[in-house]
């Protein structure tokens, strides 16, 4: 395990979404840095360095990225598709974190490698417990390619 | 004969005739013809297939189908049906066993394997899961009843707003449901009842296969009532034998042997015998009316009790006996003989003379006798070789004779002196008027001999052979048949001859020689000529149910390739609304769990702050869990909203695009003044037919969508107007706001697709501005540049337009 923070990615739509991811990897101990944006259009722009992301090191490159499915202008599974077949990025695990449970989602989402595909839960104690099982297993235990 | 092709021009020569012109050719088409139908009755006598051929087949019938099923006073199964099934193995070489019992219970012995075959059962997709069915030996037609009195009901399209009578659950109360006649349809328990509350004075009509409806109106005197209408197209009865299903072996052989039945006139004897006395008596007679001349003696004629007598009425009888049917014969002066047969008093005539003018309006059997027709004139005048040397001469002929028409025929109209029989323009020749008397032959020996008018001479050669036959009107080709056959049958049985010899033997001179040879070879010809008249016959009704066939199957053909087109377009439509489906699934799967997950989760903080005491975290939670309540509140109005449209439509009205616009002006003025956004709308003069408030909710939610949009435009406006194009008015909400960029122009009428998750609202306005656009068959599109370049909404509305044609001057609105 490295020193430095690891960099998150969340393309999450909902404000309120990303308050409680922010608020649990907050709390769960782990130095990490969450770079939150709104939608699948901003998400590619960081990963990519263009527009808004364009000076040299306003994106460091994310050692995670959490993906909301359903985000305005480009979803999450166009998301996936990108960055799934861009060897440069390939690597980069991407854990899809949405409200959707339809079959239909997750046979697309890992038909598009995504690494994981969690749902978020409706129960508060859940939810918590969920994203800090997942701040430990993602930020913790699992080995990162890099 | 030289003058014979002047005689009879025939331009016209019926199939029939040229057959019997081409005799060796007819030899072997008479091979081809019957061998087929030879060969397979032996080959069914030998085994074929699961039951053997030497045990009798085993069929049950129904008690009470008449005249198709019916019990004999001993208990034996009889009818129409009971027949044809008899008659078809009989000729496979197979014998079969009826039982009798009720329906229901016989149909269940058929699936249960305990009887083989059932000769009588109506084709329906239902029941062909159960057996497997001949082809339909008889289709009957449903009718129309009406009173005798009625007359204004002739067909379907004479029923609206008419009262109907039908049998509950019968066919023919589904067929009038279908059509939608217009009628007000009354339902009984049993055609009886409808047919006798419609001889009442009830009802207007009952719809009901002919057949049953002549049946039943014999069976309870219900004379009142007559059938009127073409045959009901729509309203057919399929009658066929079926065996259990799977047992092709006997189906094969039913099919093959009712092939032969339907070809060598057994199912047409079978037919007439069972139905012919119901036909009749539908036309208010209980037997067959035959109709012939009551003064043309030997062949017709009076005797002296008036009864009908001669060699005519002698040989109808004998056929009628063959036949089992019942005769009676009317015989009277020809004239108004043949008007009784256009009017359908009389059903045949037994003695017609043939000619290709007749053959258009009648059917001719084969001709049973041939006449000569000679000239007779008084000693000492030359006697005539040909036609041609009677021209300049007076002639005496029977009117409307064939003799008569020959003679005008030739030119010889001005010469003419017209009587009312044979007889009478003999004794008028006997008298001294006129030159020559031109009448058929044996009926002048016959009166000559009996008048003994010992001043007349018969004249040698004949003139005119003409051929004497049996005709019904073109409509009753059956009956016809059915004589035809019995001519055969009792030529074979050489009552024929008796027939023959005892009225016209005395007047055949006991010639030897040309005469006998021509009558040895006549006796020759016409049983090869019945033979090839009924094969003809046989081959014109296949060709007729062929070309019937062949109409109707290209029709399927048609209606299916239709059926599968209309499929093709149902499924890419279901396609689509499968995938609006799913993504509407999608949405309520994500957009309405999203808010929930919030209020649950930021419950759950707000319980931890609370009892952390955290003030600030405490507004936080509370702020979202607001925030998220309102969210899935808007979501939840809105999805309605978006069912709603399409299902829930108001009655169309006239209303002006002035007035929609000012509408769903007036329902954003709030918002419009708060941003200070300048609304310039044109002048158009259009009216639409359609939902008012839909149209409202269209224009509303784009000058609202320009609003939301608008950015930091400093002078934000909004322009509403319509341009015309060639396929109509284009109409269209400009704005000078932040715009749309290409790659996202389709994507925002999508259902709760939000470019800005910052802007206010759920993301359905646009998704409901073009259902609301698609409900008029319209499209719609946006137009922008690029982010900064505002966008400019168009849509057309076709369905929704009036014929108004707008006439446009631009005049500026404030908002």
């Amino acid at each position: 395990m490295k020193g430095e923070p690891i960099v998150i990615l969340l393309a999450e739509d909902d404000p309120a979404h990303a308050e409680i991811v922010r608020r649990n990897l907050a709390g769960s101990h782990v130095a990490n840095h969450l770079h939150h944006v709104t939608d699948g259009q901003e998400a590619l722009d960081y990963l990519y360095h263009r527009n808004r992301y364009a000076e040299p090191g306003q994106a460091p490159r994310p050692g995670l990225i959490l993906l909301d499915l359903r985000m305005p202008r480009v979803d999450g599974l166009e998301v996936l598709k990108v960055v799934k077949n861009d060897p440069e990025l390939m690597r980069i695990p991407v854990v899809v974190l949405t409200t959707s449970a339809a079959e239909s989602d997750i046979a697309k989402a890992y038909e598009c490698h995504a690494n994981s595909y969690l749902v978020k839960p409706v129960d508060f104690s859940h939810f918590v417990s969920l994203l800090k099982t997942l701040g430990y297993y993602w930020l913790v235990w699992n080995q990162n390619p890099y | 004969m030289r003058t014979d092709g002047h005689l009879l021009p025939r331009p016209t020569p019926s199939p029939f005739r040229m057959l019997r012109r081409a005799l060796p050719a007819a030899w072997a088409l008479l091979g081809i013809l019957f061998l087929p139908a030879l060969l397979p009755s032996r080959a069914a006598a030998a085994p074929a297939g699961p039951s053997r051929a030497d045990v009798p087949l085993r069929a049950a019938s129904e008690y009470d189908y008449p005249p198709f099923a019916v019990v004999t006073a001993e208990g034996q199964a009889d009818g129409f049906s009971v027949e044809l099934l008899r008659a078809a193995l009989h000729a496979m070489g197979r014998q079969v066993v009826f039982e009798v019992g009720p329906w229901n219970r016989i149909k269940d012995d058929l699936t249960a394997g305990r009887i083989q075959v059932l000769p009588l059962v109506g084709r329906t997709p239902e029941r062909e899961a159960l057996y497997d069915f001949t082809f339909p030996y008889l289709t009957m037609h449903g009718t129309l009843i009406v009173r005798r009195d009625e007359r204004s009901i002739h067909d379907l399209d004479c029923l609206r707003g008419r009262q109907v009578a039908v049998m509950g659950g019968d066919n023919a109360e589904e067929f009038l449901r279908r059509n939608r006649i217009g009628a007000t349809i009354v339902t009984t328990e049993t055609f009886e009842q409808a047919l006798r509350e419609l001889a009442a004075g009830r009802h207007d009509a009952v719809v009901i296969q002919k057949l049953v409806a002549l049946q039943l109106m014999k069976q309870l005197g219900l004379t009142n009532l007559k059938p009127v209408g073409p045959p009901l197209d729509g309203f057919v009865q399929s009658l066929c034998f079926a065996v259990k299903k799977g047992d092709s072996a006997l189906l094969n052989v039913l099919n093959e042997g009712l092939a032969l039945v339907m070809a060598d006139g057994t199912y047409q004897r079978l037919r007439v015998k069972w139905f012919a006395p119901i036909e009749a008596a539908a036309a208010g007679r209980s037997r067959i009316v035959v109709g012939g001349d009551n003064d043309y003696a030997p062949y017709e004629y009076l005797d002296k009790n008036g009864e009908p007598a001669g060699y005519n009425v002698d040989l109808t009888r004998a056929i009628a006996k063959q036949l089992g049917l019942a005769v009676e014969i009317r015989l009277g002066p020809w004239s108004r003989i043949r008007e009784s047969l256009k009017k359908g008093e009389i059903d045949l005539i037994q003695g017609m003379f043939y000619s290709p003018e007749r053959d258009r309006d009648f059917n001719f059997s084969p001709p049973h006798t041939l006449i000569s027709h000679v000239a007779v004139f008084r000693n000492g005048t030359a006697p005539p070789a040909t036609m041609a040397d009677l021209a300049g001469k007076r002639l005496l002929v029977m009117e409307g004779d064939i003799m008569h028409d020959a003679a005008e025929r030739q030119g010889y109209a001005e010469q003419l002196i017209r009587v009312k029989t044979q007889q009478e323009a003999l004794r008028l020749l006997a008298e001294g008027q006129g030159d020559y008397a031109l009448v058929a032959k044996v009926p002048a020996l016959f009166w000559i001999r009996a008048h003994n008018w010992n001043n007349l001479t018969i004249a040698e050669p004949s003139l005119l052979s003409a051929e004497y036959c049996y005709a019904t009107p073109g409509n009753n080709q059956a009956l016809l048949a059915q004589f035809t056959e019995g001519l055969a049958a009792i030529k074979a049985t050489g009552e024929y001859r008796d027939i023959h010899s005892r009225w016209l033997g005395v007047y055949e001179a006991p010639r030897i020689g040309t005469a006998d040879i021509l009558k040895y070879s006549l006796f020759v010809a016409a049983p090869i000529t019945l033979l090839l008249f009924g094969s003809l016959l046989w081959s014109r009704s296949l060709q007729r149910k062929v070309r019937h066939r062949t109409a109707e199957l290209s029709r399927e053909v048609t209606e299916r390739l239709q059926k599968e087109q209309e499929i093709r377009a149902k499924n890419r439509e279901l396609d689509e609304k499968n995938a609006e489906l799913e993504s509407f699934i999608f949405t309520v799967s994500h957009d309405l769990k999203s808010p929930l997950v919030t209020l649950k989760t930021f419950l759950g903080y707000f319980e931890q702050d609370l009892a952390d005491g955290d003030q600030e975290k405490i507004q936080t939670d509370l702020h979202y869990m607001h925030t998220a309540a309102d969210k899935m509140n808007r979501l939840l109005v809105d999805l309605l909203e978006m069912s709603r449209v399409g299902r829930l439509m108001a009655t169309p009205e006239r209303v002006t695009f002035r007035q929609v616009v000012d509408e769903a002006l007036a329902l954003v003025a709030g918002s419009l003044t708060e941003k200070g956004i300048r609304v310039r709308v044109e002048e158009v003069c259009l009216e639409f037919w359609g939902d008012r408030g839909r149209l409202v909710e269209l224009w509303q939610n784009l000058v609202d969508n320009a609003v939301k949009y608008m950015g930091n435009q400093p002078e934000p406006a909004i322009e509403i107007g319509l341009e015309q194009r060639p396929d109509g008015p284009v109409f269209h909400v400009r704005d000078n706001g932040m715009g749309i960029e290409p790659a996202f122009q389709e994507k925002i009428f999508g259902l709760f697709n939000q470019l800005d998750p910052k802007a206010e609202g759920s993301g359905l306005g646009l998704a409901l501005v073009r259902k609301i656009v698609e409900l008029y068959n319209g499209k719609i599109w946006v137009e922008s540049a690029g982010l900064g370049q505002g966008s400019c909404f168009r849509f057309t509305l076709p369905t929704a337009l009036m014929d108004a044609q707008p006439a446009a001057s631009t005049a500026a609105g404030g908002a």
